[in-house]
């Protein structure tokens, strides 16, 4: 259901998103030295408590009883807040300073697709057994994941290049190391591989039930290529210490993995003819 | 009040004689306690380190100790001899004494411009004299004073930022590489002044192995000893196993005198496989250089030679520089505060202790002429009570008068009988007589005495 307060609530964490981050990237590029540190923190905290706070919110509101992942505004309610966590765990001091500068602009991101889902594009999940459920609740967990490597990915090149430039700057903030940065992001990759392959098994029996939208050649849908896609990248992925796709090029691999799971979370959002979204089926409104 | 500093340090003193002149802490409560037993009225702080011994004191204005006694307490204390201290002492007196402080909290005066250890050791300086009980309200305010600007500026300033050993930046760039070192495998080619400079620093990560290698065993033999180097740590390793080194190492460190390199490209790309393109982190330290640059620009490599290194530590003595040049504006600025912040308590503690002083004069003639009142025959009250209060009016006022007429004694030849009387006229407002002539000036800085005129 569409509910303003959601639509309010997102809009403006997308917004205050988008302030720190420029503030973030300013301070991280030592362009100023604005006590910025505190105000990312806060920021994080706010979209984690503010996700779970809509999350729940919607999964109760309009259904009297427990209904969450009623659309695709729930989804990215859910990937805010794990993503935010993961972040917050992630930067606590010494572990992997210098995600800020990428996690935040994703957060914003995120919540402006929310904020657009929630108002413009809205359209409810036909949701009409368990293995759905647990096929769209995983896919958003492990959609989180790996955006998380993805923006290690960002964050590997970025320190990449300030080793390549010899220089150290004491007014920048210190990067985490690329060890350190390439650890997260094998892994996140096994962690995302997991969910992605639990979310391609449930696809699959929903595809073979008779009830899947894609139609008897499911197999040839876009966003079942593009997830095979993305399930062999990130198989490489977190085994990259075996072979010789280290560094630089395990970067570049998350990155895309990154791009084909915002591609197949748009295919699977979009109005086209066999998805959740489609419009075939009517969507909910407020009362 | 006075506020002093005597005391040598790093650059005034020679090493030797600066050994000789440091106050050990175990010696710092006999040292503290003599002071105190000669000049009770003071305050002392005694700040002792390797590179400097200097004592901060805080007295009153025309009480003892002066800056000689100082000297010679400082020779007696350490013995040595005045004449030996004298030439090597820093002196300095209010508020340049207290500007020096703040330099040296700051770690602006430090060998290392900047460095941070001198700040904890001025803390610990000043806890240590608290203890003994040789600090006063002036000194606390001071030291108070000095170490919050003092940590203010190293902060906001990032005066402790910046490498300036060539050792340090190296380690810092394999901080960029590596997250952690005890699982890592550190390889030094040559046995050089420099590369045993690096090794050093590099052994503090406590790597799992460190192996050295040198066309002559002896030179790398002598080498893993000078390191002091436990058999579980690594050892030596022929020259001739390079290829399988160069698998192994996660950190490499060259410095032959190879006069063409000994690692090139074609050399380390066939490696890169087998080491499955682990990242490798390449120091080379040598003039001619060891390693060819194609190499830095091999996957997962990445080399840094001395060039490298030292534009760093440059650049952070630049930066350091000009950091110490906008601290001193701060520090000027600061130190004024505080010392008004001192005089303004000093002027309190006067006005204080005269209030004390007149009211009780007051109340010892107040209770004589009661007891004289009491004593009076009823008949005689109306009589003699005009009588007794003008005796009480100038006996109280002769009193308060004896007390600053006493040291306009003409016959004390050392009294600063010019500076007295204009502090007189200024104070207490008094006119010049038209027909006196001109007040002699003992001190060229007397103030006005008339500020109407």
């Amino acid at each position: 259901m569409q509910d303003p307060l959601v639509t309010l609530g997102l809009i403006v964490l997308a917004l205050l998103c988008l302030g720190v981050s420029v503030s973030s990237l300013g301070r991280w590029l030592g362009r100023w030295t604005i006590p910025g540190a505190g105000l990312e923190t806060i920021t994080l905290w706010t979209c984690l408590a503010v996700g779970i706070v809509l999350f729940f919110w919607r999964a109760f509101r309009w259904h009297g009883g427990w209904n969450p992942l009623d659309s695709h505004v729930d989804g990215l309610l859910l990937i805010v807040a794990i993503f935010a966590a993961m972040v917050l765990y992630l930067r606590r001091p010494g572990f992997l300073p210098g995600l800020e500068p990428f996690a935040i602009p994703t957060l914003a991101i995120l919540l402006a697709w929310g904020f657009c889902a929630s108002l413009w594009t809205f359209r409810a999940f036909d949701i009409h057994s368990a293995w759905k459920v647990l096929h769209v609740l995983l896919s958003y967990m492990g959609g989180a994941v790996l955006f998380l490597a993805g923006i290690c990915g960002l964050l590997f090149l970025l320190a990449h290049h300030r080793l390549r430039r010899k220089t150290l700057n004491p007014n920048q903030p210190r990067l985490a190391s690329l060890e350190a940065i390439e650890r997260v992001i094998v892994r996140a990759s096994a962690l995302g591989f997991a969910l992605l392959s639990a979310v391609m098994l449930m696809g699959l029996v929903e595809a073979t039930s008779g009830r899947s939208r894609l139609g008897p050649n499911w197999w040839t849908s876009p966003k079942i290529m593009l997830a095979i896609a993305a399930w062999m990248v990130y198989g490489l992925l977190m085994n990259v210490r075996q072979t010789n796709f280290r560094g630089r090029r395990a970067a570049w691999l998350s990155i895309a993995g990154m791009v084909l799971m915002l591609a197949i979370f748009a295919l699977a959002v979009s109005p086209t003819p066999g998805s959740s979204a489609s419009p075939s089926y009517p969507a909910k409104e407020m009362p | 009040m006075r506020i002093i500093m005597v005391g040598l340090n790093h650059r005034t003193a020679a090493v030797q004689l600066r050994e000789q002149a440091v106050v050990a802490p175990s010696q710092l409560e006999s040292f503290v306690g003599a002071f105190r037993l000669e000049y009770p009225l003071a305050e002392l702080v005694v700040l002792s380190t390797c590179n400097r011994t200097e004592l901060y004191i805080a007295r009153p204005a025309h009480a003892q100790p002066s800056l000689e006694q100082i000297v010679e307490f400082l020779a007696r204390q350490t013995h040595l001899t005045p004449d030996m201290l004298q030439p090597a002492c820093l002196m300095r007196e209010n508020e340049e004494a207290v500007a020096h402080l703040f330099r040296v909290a700051t770690g602006l005066d430090s060998m290392v411009l900047g460095e941070p250890q001198i700040l904890g050791q001025v803390k610990r300086s000043y806890e240590q004299s608290d203890r003994l009980s040789a600090v006063g309200p002036i000194l606390h305010r001071v030291f108070q004073q000095a170490l919050a600007t003092a940590k203010t500026l190293r902060t906001t300033q990032g005066l402790n930022l910046g490498r300036t050993s060539l050792g340090s930046v190296a380690v810092q760039f394999a901080r960029q590489v590596f997250d952690c070192f005890d699982d890592k495998v550190i390889v030094s080619l040559g046995a050089g002044e420099m590369a045993k400079l690096a090794i050093r620093h590099f052994m503090e990560l406590k790597p799992a192995h460190l192996w050295l290698a040198n066309r002559t065993t002896e030179r790398a033999c002598a080498m893993a000893e000078q390191l002091a180097m436990a058999s579980s740590q690594g050892g030596v390793r022929p020259f001739e196993d390079l290829d399988q080194l160069l698998v192994e190492a996660d950190i490499l460190l060259t410095s032959t005198a190879a006069q063409t390199p000994i690692i090139t490209a074609d050399r380390f790309r066939p490696l890169l496989r087998r080491r499955r393109t682990r990242p490798l982190f390449i120091l080379d330290l040598a003039v001619p250089r060891n390693v060819e640059p194609s190499v830095g620009s091999l996957a997962n490599v990445y080399l840094y030679n001395i060039d490298d290194l030292q534009s760093v530590t440059d650049a952070s003595q630049r930066d350091r520089q000009e950091q110490a040049g906008r601290c001193t504006q701060q520090i000027n600025l600061a130190v004024r505060q505080c010392l008004t912040q001192v005089r303004h308590r000093d002027v309190g503690q006067i006005i204080k202790a005269l209030h004390e002083r007149f009211h009780e004069l007051g109340q010892q003639e107040q209770e004589r002429t009661l007891r004289k009142l009491a004593a009076l025959p009823t008949c005689d009250a109306d009589e003699q009570f005009p009588l007794i209060l003008q005796e009480h009016t100038h006996r109280l006022l002769n009193k308060i008068l004896h007390l600053p007429l006493s040291k306009m004694d003409k016959s004390q030849e050392d009294a600063p009988l010019g500076f007295y009387a204009a502090a007189l006229r200024r104070l207490f407002d008094l006119h010049e007589s038209p027909t006196a002539p001109p007040s002699p000036t003992d001190s060229p800085s007397a103030p006005d005495p008339d500020p109407k005129t």
